[in-house]
């Protein structure tokens, strides 16, 4: 049973079930809007959509070590331990500098494909991982709890219009699914390891594995009558099964030369290179990075984290200049919180607020943006932020999705200039 | 008193009872079920209750090359003096290369021991004879959420011990011993926090995450009770809690609006005044054995409860599992089952509980849980939040491993193993069933809370009349073929959306 098919069968019990599926309230509308559609046209065609990838730095990035002012005192004296020395720093200009082991970020600054932006951070910042963190997926106002992700209105959004999202409109590589990704439509899927990611039948004869196989199928789709957590997990099975196919088949399609890095992030954005040349629909990929909460011995950490990071984006933008998409591609590095200025007493940082957030791309402006915060007017011992993170939300949704973005952030911020 | 009104014995079902089973406990068979129906309800919230008794000795058979490491991280502190004195940078390369080497060594000795303390905990969960002690044990666990990341092999027993022991004491009495736990001490960087050199973490977390809740202090609060912890810490021979005296910063905190030169243990008994600490505890305690968000009347309702009994555990858990609201339709079969509860329950059910606890392991790991490495201090995401299309097909190819011997991953990367197939037979041995309807309804009655719906129920029952050629023939459990045909009802009843809540 080829995938195509599959697929239409799942669209054509949605018009039966058109009415019914009205009560469920996981069931995503777009599957039947676009039913009659899909009998024409090719549904997977290649598209040269744009695209985003955003990269979670989980833990709270320590920004003053990451972008370091090196001509300045107040620096060295906050930081006797862990202070990076002036004559190791990668210079950007005569105040600021990479960290030593960034010199993949340095090369990508150096050609013109990666911008810092300096000072992101929101008003009254929260100094608690999971409230910054839902802060930051959430995209709306920082007080308010959001039901939904900044990337979930996103594909929600995509849901209107005559073509129609992909199951795979936002692809998770990892096991926790982000909150950025939460919408109203289940739209999203979220996978590990391409080569096993599928269900499979077993049996001694074909007709038990194809009873097995189609029982399956019905077993994972919403039915009628099923209250929310049932729905819920019907709805991801499904999604599971239309994925399933089409991600296996698009990495098959390419290997790549370049070599990345040993670690997660760096098979997560070879993985993400792969799905990219296979022509899935997918417009917004996501991957992690974990392990900034640099609580003590920050040094030695830090800098493998760094380096893991900038090593693994070059071979990324390097890999996607290879395939030939690179001018279709923005790259969003960030993290939850930057740490205090202050060094405690164990060689390490605890939780701040303002840090710098990375942009990088063949079609973006490098440089530095934003204001340098400073190390003398500081609020709590933290850094006063001078860009709102929404701001680079809303230059990536409105220049490089061409969405517009103040129905998304709820509010219309003013862009950057890095698009 | 409405929604933590005891249900009536007169509302008591074998169904009921299935319920409590697989909340209080891990899931269990219908012989199981038809046992505690016949112990009434307040019998069988007893005599789960009841498996908490005993305590835990867990910590003392994790072997542990304790000394050997002991010995290689003070080879460690001597080089580092010597690198921090030598001028020559020759000498000084050398040095750095020898303290290498012996950190790699003291890693291997840490890592390996932490391996063998997880595997073991893993058994224990399997195989255990009172299954609510190992459930409480994952509640507190979850909800201290303490890694072996930082956390080494020996503190992260004697912390489940801890766990094991307290677990259904007075609340106050846990969070003060786990405060002063080396465990906590390590995770959390009290041990470095210090008179002049405040280290937040621990203050922030404690009521942040274990006490309040975000919202119910303020910042001031966070800094100024750090200073109240500072000079805690543990004897690295013995793991005895130890108070510094001169590391104490014995200056006035502000705390809640009041100044005064306040301890750590003065901290947390005022954290336990605070009105919040019973709502937080009774939302916790609710959200992880009944329902997420509950009611703000059940809320309130049950944190004065709490409160009236001195935080008393044991008459809080006691109240939830009699309460009409935990054998309502809301809770009933609505939980997603986290990994450990869904892998864990099937091997029971199945009669597997000696698989091995690496393989548990890895399956565990590949649905999102490593159980001594909680993802971050808030403890592992719950409900809906375990399941996307990665972690569902994962869980249903683990559900192919057991029922068919599949490799739990793709053979390219060589991960897994190849299982034996199992035998359906055990799970009807001795029962006749006189048609196939019979059989499935059996299958379902085993495996799943809520009924299936009808037309997905009757489909099971034509998979089993299904004959070779792919027509219909009689379904008979003494044909050749019904060994076969009966792992694929298996398999499928546990590759269904049903099967993962409970």
């Amino acid at each position: 049973m080829n995938y195509l098919q599959t697929r239409r069968e799942f669209l054509r019990w949605g018009l039966k079930g058109a009415s019914l599926m009205a009560t469920t309230s996981f069931v995503p509308s777009f599957l039947t809007q676009s039913l009659l559609a899909e009998e024409d046209q090719a549904f997977w065609q290649k598209s040269p959509e744009r695209i985003m990838v955003v990269i979670q730095l989980a833990g709270g990035n320590d920004g003053l070590n990451t972008i370091i002012p090196y001509t300045n005192d107040l620096y060295y004296k906050a930081r006797p331990l862990i202070a990076q020395k002036k004559e190791t720093i990668l210079k950007i200009n005569d105040d600021l500098g990479f960290h030593q082991s960034l010199e993949g970020f340095k090369k990508l600054y150096d050609s013109g494909k990666l911008s810092v932006v300096q000072g992101v951070g929101y008003p009254n910042p929260d100094r608690s991982h999971f409230r910054s963190m839902d802060i930051w997926h959430g995209g709306i106002d920082p007080h308010v709890h959001s039901e939904t992700g900044w990337l979930g209105r996103y594909f929600d959004a995509q849901c209107g219009g005559a073509d129609l999202p992909a199951a795979t409109i936002g692809m998770n590589l990892g096991k926790i699914f982000p909150n950025a990704f939460r919408n109203a439509h289940s739209l999203g899927v979220s996978l590990e390891d391409p080569e096993s990611y599928l269900w499979e039948p077993s049996g001694t004869s074909k007709a038990f594995v194809e009873a097995q196989q189609s029982i399956f199928e019905e077993l994972n789709r919403p039915q009628m009558e099923a209250d929310p957590s049932l729905s819920f997990l019907q709805h991801t099975g499904m999604n599971a099964q239309i994925s399933s196919q089409e991600v296996r088949s698009a990495v098959k399609k390419y290997r790549s030369k370049v070599s990345y890095p040993a670690g997660k992030l760096g098979e997560s954005l070879s993985l993400i290179a792969r799905m990219m040349s296979g022509g899935l629909g997918t417009r917004v990929y996501y991957a992690h990075q974990g392990g900034f909460d640099t609580h003590n011995d920050q040094n030695g950490r830090h800098d493998r984290l760094l380096r893991e990071l900038g090593e693994s984006c070059l071979a990324f933008q390097t890999d996607l200049e290879q395939i030939g998409i690179a001018d279709r591609v923005v790259t969003l590095v960030f993290s939850e919180f930057g740490r205090r200025v202050q060094e405690n007493a164990s060689g390490g940082t605890d939780h701040g607020a303002a840090a710098p957030l990375f942009v990088f791309g063949k079609g973006i402006k490098g440089g530095l943006q934003g204001e340098t915060p400073s190390l003398s007017d500081l609020v709590d011992g933290d850094l006063k932020f001078g860009t709102d993170f929404r701001q680079v939300y809303a230059t990536v949704l409105d220049r490089w999705m061409k969405v517009p973005s103040d129905s998304i952030l709820q509010r219309d911020f003013k862009k950057l200039g890095f698009i | 008193m409405a929604y933590l009104t005891p249900l009536s014995e007169g509302d008591w079902s074998p169904l009921m009872a299935s319920h409590l089973a697989w909340r209080m406990g891990l899931g269990e068979t219908p012989d199981v079920y038809e046992a505690l129906y016949q112990k009434g309800l307040q019998g069988s919230v007893d005599f789960f209750l009841s498996q908490f008794e005993g305590g835990s000795e867990f910590g003392r058979s994790v072997g542990y090359e304790k000394i050997t490491y002991q010995e290689k991280m003070d080879q460690i502190t001597a080089i580092r003096q010597k690198i921090k004195t030598t001028t020559d940078p020759k000498e000084k390369k050398v040095l750095e290369g020898e303290k290498e080497q012996l950190q790699r060594e003291s890693n291997r000795i840490r890592n390996q021991s932490l391996e063998e303390m997880n595997l073991e905990w893993i058994s224990h969960i399997n195989s255990t004879t009172r299954p609510f002690s190992q459930k409480l044990l994952l509640f507190w666990h979850n909800h201290f959420s303490i890694s072996g990341e930082k956390v080494e092999a020996p503190w992260m027993a004697s912390y489940i011990d801890l766990l094991l022991s307290k677990g259904l004491s007075k609340w106050g009495e846990l969070l003060l011993e786990i405060a002063r736990h080396p465990a906590m001490l390590v995770h959390l960087d009290n041990q470095s926090n210090v008179k002049g050199h405040p280290n937040e973490n621990f203050a922030r977390e404690l009521m942040e995450l274990f006490s309040l809740g975000v919202g119910n202090y303020t910042e001031e609060d966070v800094q100024q009770s750090a200073r109240a912890f500072t000079g805690w810490t543990f004897d690295h021979a013995t793991g005895q809690f130890t108070f510094l005296k001169d590391r104490h910063d014995e200056g006035v905190k502000k705390f809640f609006e009041k100044e005064g030169n306040w301890n750590g243990d003065q901290i947390i008994t005022m954290i336990l005044e605070h009105p919040q600490s019973s709502r937080f505890l009774a939302t916790k305690i609710w959200s992880f054995f009944a329902y997420e968000n509950p009611e703000e009347e059940l809320v309130e309702e049950f944190s004065q409860i709490i409160r009236k009994a001195n935080f008393d555990l044991k008459i809080a858990f006691k109240t939830l599992f009699q309460s009409k609201a935990f054998y309502s339709a809301k809770a009933r079969g609505t939980q997603v089952k986290s990994p450990i509860q869904l892998i864990s329950g099937t091997l029971r059910l199945l009669g597997l509980e000696k698989l091995s606890p690496r393989l548990v392991e890895r399956s565990m790991q590949l649905m999102g849980m490593d159980l001594i490495h909680p993802p971050d201090v808030n403890g592992w995401p719950s409900g809906f939040r375990w399941v996307n299309t990665s972690t569902l097909l994962l869980r249903y190819n683990f559900m192919n491993f057991v029922v068919n011997g599949k490799p739990l991953e793709d053979r390219q990367r060589g991960g897994g193993a190849v299982g034996n197939a199992y035998n359906p037979m055990k799970l009807v041995e001795g029962r006749s069933f006189s048609t196939a309807s019979d059989v499935v309804d059996y299958f379902l009655t085993y495996f799943i809370q809520r009924p299936l719906q009808s037309d997905l129920r009757n489909q099971l029952v034509k998979y089993l009349e299904t004959d070779r050629s792919g027509g219909s023939s009689t379904f008979d459990l003494k044909n050749r073929f019904a060994v076969d045909k009966m792992r694929g009802l298996i398999h499928l009843i546990l590759s269904s959306p049903d099967y993962q809540l409970c």
